[in-house]
Order: structure tokens, then sequence, then C-alpha cells
């Protein structure tokens, strides 16, 4: 307990000092509300530290790998990194625009912006520099520090993202997508905030891809926060795919207001890193909201992916679906911890909540809690888990018309995944997102050869 | 082609099959008939090779070797085919490709050339119309989705595709409506050759009177209690089970 203290009180130091070098090194500029948002977040943090197990939230992920790495928490260093497009063509996702962020700035040059009518994109760098009235309204609006360490270590450090707002009754032509990429040339490890603010107009549209990726092996932290502003009648569609290095940390925040009619689906994806976290808190704060948060997670050697969701119904007549599955390799760890929250003004709430596990190996092991708090009367809740191997009869079915065992388990693997992808709408997205998930079997089995994923629309 | 002697087997503990012997010569054609529980599917499934039963005693001889020691696989890859009573879902897997890749599987293991994607197309849907099945349940994935009458279907285009030389067809009339029955039944009719045997599970005389069988057995408590030509499925059809299960009980047939 004593060294636990300890450790605190340096990194309470740590930050103290970072944030003071942070704050002389070229945010004198900002106006005042960010630099108080900054300070809210850095007093947070230093009153939080980085969560432990002891954390109800965190039970079942050991972060100490990621706090024994003594990243500079400020994520600023001076590198002049040169990337081509060919250094990373196979993460540009076909007919999206695609904005491109190197070790979490922006790269103008990398980048195909959207020049179209109605929709206002820009880094967030830019925005703080030429629109930070517009910021204002929205950063912070959505996400709550308290009790967030990373939210609340991205809210003090971040410098860089994405700002979208589609403005009403407006939609692209085609999706977007935001590239992450983390190149880290010397071994010394580094820690990039993103900060990514989105906001659909009444009646607007918007299909996005957050795409996280490394171009080498080493050691790196993303800390991501996304907020998502859904104002009425509108829809929005989003996909995130966790493919970092697997010596990589992710902790990704995301929290979504949702507004009256509005509908949104949403598709995380772990893939990549030793330890990633996804939370998402999704706020349906208009009646007749409808809302799909699906997730995949393929979780091989040593790796642990933790999804954390909250949908919070606080109002009347809305829907949510969730479903998430997970296919577990070798030690790998997984967790899923689902809750929805009904909220007792949220009569007529329909909702249902799945979470389905592979386990395919004896030490591999997956810690699911879907959960269900409900203080309205008239709504319809359902949530269940389960946790299970390759099913027999699948397999014997699969071996009795001449297919090998090794191959129906990867078969019957890649149907299992495919259920979470066949309602993405634009079927680009969908066919990148499927590639990802046969190339990940594929190497999972050896390099035996699958064929892409057939969906039944 | 296949010999069975006194085959008794259980499945989580309970016996299911009781001495069971029944041999089966190339392009004979043999129903086997009995009551609910009478141990008809798991006869089926256990030629196929599930791992779920249990052989205790007696043997199984298909082309001169022990089937018992072979995997599925390797019983499918030998020429077995079983069309289940209930087909299996596989989300994500196209019929087309499941198909080929057991096809080209069974051709690997006989020394064949495995056939090309154009090949394979044009075999796939030379052999759909064999089942009236329409062209777009090629991509479709396998089973998932479909009617209990696609389904049906499709494990006969399974067998179309696979041409085994053992077909076991496990209550392929259960959940068809009549014009579905004949569509099937029109199918496997076609299929039937000199060298292709075929075992024919049924509750119902309804199948065969389309696929009209040479051999009839009556199984009950996990053993054949009558055998007899096709005229013994039509006086199941007249005096039921019962009469059957009073003379056995009586030791006419014991």
């Amino acid at each position: 307990m004593n060294q636990e203290l300890d450790l605190k009180t340096s990194l309470t130091e740590k930050i103290k000092l970072q944030f003071k070098k942070f704050s002389e090194n070229g945010v004198v500029s900002e106006p005042n509300w960010l630099k108080e948002y900054r300070n809210l977040g850095c007093t947070n943090f230093e009153k939080l530290g980085f969560p432990t197990q002891s954390d109800e939230e965190w039970k079942y992920t050991n972060i100490s790998p990621v706090i024994k790495s003594e990243f500079n928490l400020t994520g600023l260093k001076s590198d002049s990194i040169n990337l081509s497009k060919s250094d990373f063509s196979k993460y540009i996702i076909s007919n999206s625009y695609t904005f491109v962020f190197v070790n979490g700035q922006f790269v103008s040059s990398l980048s195909v912006v959207p020049n179209e009518e109605g929709i206002e994109v820009a880094s967030i760098k830019e925005i703080i520099k030429t629109n930070p009235e517009i910021l204002e309204k929205y950063i912070g609006k959505v996400i709550e520090l308290e009790n967030n360490s990373f939210a609340s270590l991205n809210s003090t450090f971040f410098t860089d993202g994405i700002f979208i707002q589609v403005n009403e009754s407006k939609k692209l032509s085609k999706p977007i997508e935001i590239l992450y990429l983390s190149v880290n040339e010397n071994n010394s490890p580094r820690i990039t905030h993103p900060r990514n603010c989105i906001i659909v107009k009444k009646n607007g549209m918007l299909d996005f891809t957050e795409h996280y990726v490394s171009l080498n092996s080493n050691k790196n932290l993303t800390n991501v926060v996304t907020e998502l502003f859904l104002e009425e009648n509108t829809k929005c569609n989003h996909i995130k795919i966790q493919n970092e290095v697997n010596k990589a940390f992710h902790f990704g925040n995301t929290a979504i207001s949702q507004k009256a009619t509005s509908e949104f689906f949403t598709f995380s994806f772990s893939l990549g890193g030793l330890i990633s976290r996804n939370q998402i808190i999704l706020n349906l704060d208009g009646e007749k909201s409808n809302s799909n948060m699906n997730g995949l997670y393929i979780s091989t050697s040593n790796q642990l992916h933790d999804n954390h969701t909250l949908i919070n119904h606080k109002t009347p007549k809305c829907n949510s679906r969730e479903l998430y599955k997970g296919i577990l390799y070798d030690e790998s760890k997984s967790v899923f911890n689902g809750k929805v929250y009904v909220h007792s003004i949220a009569q007529k709430t329909d909702s249902k909540q799945t979470n389905k596990n592979l386990l395919l190996s004896e030490n591999a092991t997956i810690d699911t809690k879907p959960q269900l708090e409900i203080f309205a009367d008239d709504v319809k809740c359902t949530h269940g888990g389960t946790v299970g191997g390759i099913d027999v009869n699948s397999l014997f079915y699969m071996k009795s018309r001449g297919i090998s065992t090794k191959s129906a388990e990867a078969l019957i693997a890649l149907g299992f995944a495919s259920e979470v992808t066949e309602t993405i709408e634009n079927l680009d997205l969908r066919k990148y997102v499927d590639t990802l998930i046969v190339d990940r079997l594929e190497k999972s089995y050896g390099n035996i050869s699958l064929p892409i994923i057939a969906h039944s629309s | 082609m296949l010999q069975i002697n006194n085959l008794y087997a259980a499945v989580t503990g309970k016996k299911i099959l009781n001495g069971i012997t029944l041999t089966v010569n190339p392009g004979e054609v043999h129903a086997v008939m009995g009551p609910n529980g009478s141990g008809k599917s798991t006869l089926a499934q256990i030629l196929a090779g599930h791992p779920a039963y249990e052989i205790l005693d007696g043997e199984i001889i298909y082309e001169g070797q022990n089937l018992i020691a072979l995997e599925a696989e390797k019983r499918s890859q030998a020429g077995l085919f079983l069309a289940f009573q209930y087909p299996v879902e596989i989300p994500g897997v196209s019929n087309s490709y499941f198909l080929k890749t057991g096809l080209n599987e069974i051709r690997k293991s006989r020394g064949e050339q495995p056939l090309d994607a154009m090949e394979f197309l044009k075999l796939i849907r030379e052999k759909m119309k064999l089942v009236e099945m329409n062209e777009s349940f090629i991509n479709r994935p396998v089973n998932h989705g479909y009617s209990g009458g696609e389904k049906k279907r499709n494990e006969i285009l399974q067998m179309a595709v696979l041409e085994p030389k053992l077909a076991i067809l496990d209550e392929t009339d259960s959940g068809l409506d009549i014009d579905a029955l004949k569509v099937v039944a029109n199918g496997v009719n076609k299929l039937r050759s000199k060298d292709r045997s075929m075992i024919v599970v049924t509750h119902y005389q309804r199948l065969l009177n389309y696929i009209v069988p040479d051999f009839v057995h009556v199984l009950m408590n996990g053993r054949i209690v009558k055998s007899g030509g096709k005229e013994l499925a039509l006086e199941l059809e007249a005096f039921g089970y019962d009469k059957i299960k009073e003379e056995f009980v009586n030791g006419v047939n014991a």
C-alpha cells in the first residue's frame, strides 16, 4: 500500500511538472476556457492517478505495464518523420476521404480532404486557432472526466485530432476515414492524445471510421477521446478499428449524445495492442432514438482486450441493440463489461444486449459482465452472455463434407465473427473490416487460406 | 459395400443401439424405418462419424476397411455421405466455398486434381438444376436463413456435387410439403446408380412412394426387428408400428 502511495505521489509531481512545461510550451495563446479545461483535466488526474485493480471498473485489467513504461505524459516530442502514401496504403479504405495523423499530428499533405458544401472538417489544432468558439460549445460536453484517468489525461494534453461538423440536412458523398499512424522511430515509448469532436446537425448524415495502426513495432500508447453530438433526426455510422502493433497500449473513450429520432450505428473492432481498452458511453438524450452497438475482439498471444460500454436510456421510446463478440486464442484475455441503464423517465425502452465468446484455448480467459439497471416499469430489456468452444454439431457437419478439423474450426470462427459486420451498411467499409478478420484468422490457424465472408444481405 | 455386424452403441451412457446387423450391396437402396426413439438417426450419425456416440461392441466394415477408426472427414473422403435431418447453419461461409473445399479435399484424397473456381462453378450450376435451386444460393451462407425445404434441397445438392458411393438420407422428408418432397425425391432418384448405395432413414412411408427401396428394415429399441421388400413399408403404413411391436414382444421375430 505504501508503495502504491509513493508511486502516486511521484506521479502527481510528475504530471504537475509536465503540465507546467506543456503550458509554457505553446498553449499560452489558447483561449481561457481551454486553459481551464486543461487545468480541470490535470487536477482530476492528480487526484485519480492511473487506475489500479482495486478500482471495481478495472478489476480485471492490470495496466502496470503501462505505468512501468515511464511515458512522457505530455506526448510532446519534436520529430521529423517523412512518410509517403505507399508506406500506409494498405490502411486506406477505398472510397473514403482520408485524414492522416502521424503520431497524433495532422498531416495535410498525406490526406484527402473533402471539399463539399455544408461540411466543416479540420484538425483540432487548426480549429483551436481559427474558430475556438465553435469548439467551446462541444469540448468536454459529453465526456465526463470524473473517475476517468485517461480522459482526464487526454483533456490535459491533447493538441490535435479531428473536428467534423455536418451542417443541417447535409451529408457527404462518401465516408471519412481518420487514420492514426504511430511511427515511433526510436525506442523511447511515446504517447499520443488524439481528441475528436464530431457534430451532426439536424437531419444530417455522416459515416466515419477511426483507424489506429502502427507502422513499426515500437511501443506506443494511444489515449484517445472522441465526442459525438448527434442532433435531431440525424444518422451516423461509426467504425473504430484498433489494429496497432502487439506491443502497443490503447485507451479509448468515446462518448455520444443522441437527440430525438436520431440513428446511430457503431462497430468497435479490437485487433491489435498488448493492452487495450475501449470505453463507450452512449446517451440516448432524445425520444425515439435508435442505437446499434456492435463490437468484435480477436485476441491472441498475451493480448488483453477490454470493452466497457454504458448505454444510458434517458428518454422514453428509445431502442438499443448491443452485440459484442470475442474470439480468444493462446494466453489472451478479454473483458466485457456492458451496462444498460434505464432511467425512470425512459418508459417504453426496448433494449437487448448480448455478449458471445468463442474460447479457443485452455489458457485464454474472458471476464464477461452484462448488466441491466432498470428504473422504469414499462420496458422491454434483455441481456445475456455466452462463453463456449467450437460447436460440436457445426464441426461434425463440416467434417462430414470432407473438410479437415482445422479448416472447419477456422470457418466456424469466421462465421461467428461475420454476424457483427453483417449490419455495416457501407459495403466498402464492411469489406475492409471483413478482410481484416479473414487475415487475422488465417494467421491464427497457421496461414491457411480462408474465403471472403459471405453475408445474407 | 457396407457390413454392420452386431453393433451396440450408447450416447452419454444411454444404450441406443442393441445389436444391429445390416448388409448393403452396391446399387441397393435400403429403407430404415421405425418409431421415434428407435435409434434410426443414431445409426445414421454413427455411420457418418459423429463423435458423441460410443461404440460398445460390434463392427462396421465399409469397402473392406474398419469405419469406426476413421474420422468423419476421412469417411467423407472415402465416399460416404450423410444428408442431415437438421442441416447446420454456417453463417459467413458461402455455399460454394463450403462445397468446393469439401469436394477438393475428397478429390485430393483420391489423387485427383482439385477443381478451380470456374470448373466448380460450372459443376454446381449444373447440379443445382437437379434440385431446382436458384443460383443465388451459390453465394449465400450455408443454410443460414434458409427455409426448412431449402435446407433439405441444399443437402441433396451437396450429395449431387460430392457424388458419394454410399449416401445416408436421415429423415430427408421431415418438414417438407408434398411439392418440395417430390423435387427432393426426384433429385435423389436421378442420383441412383448401380454403383451407388443408399440408406433412407424415415419415419413415414410417404417418402418411399417416391424413392422406392429394394429393402425395408424396421428398427425398434435399437434392433432390426423385421426386414422385407418394399411391401413391408405399405404394411407399416396400414397397420402402424404397434402390430410389429406386438409380434416382436410375442417373440415371433425375436
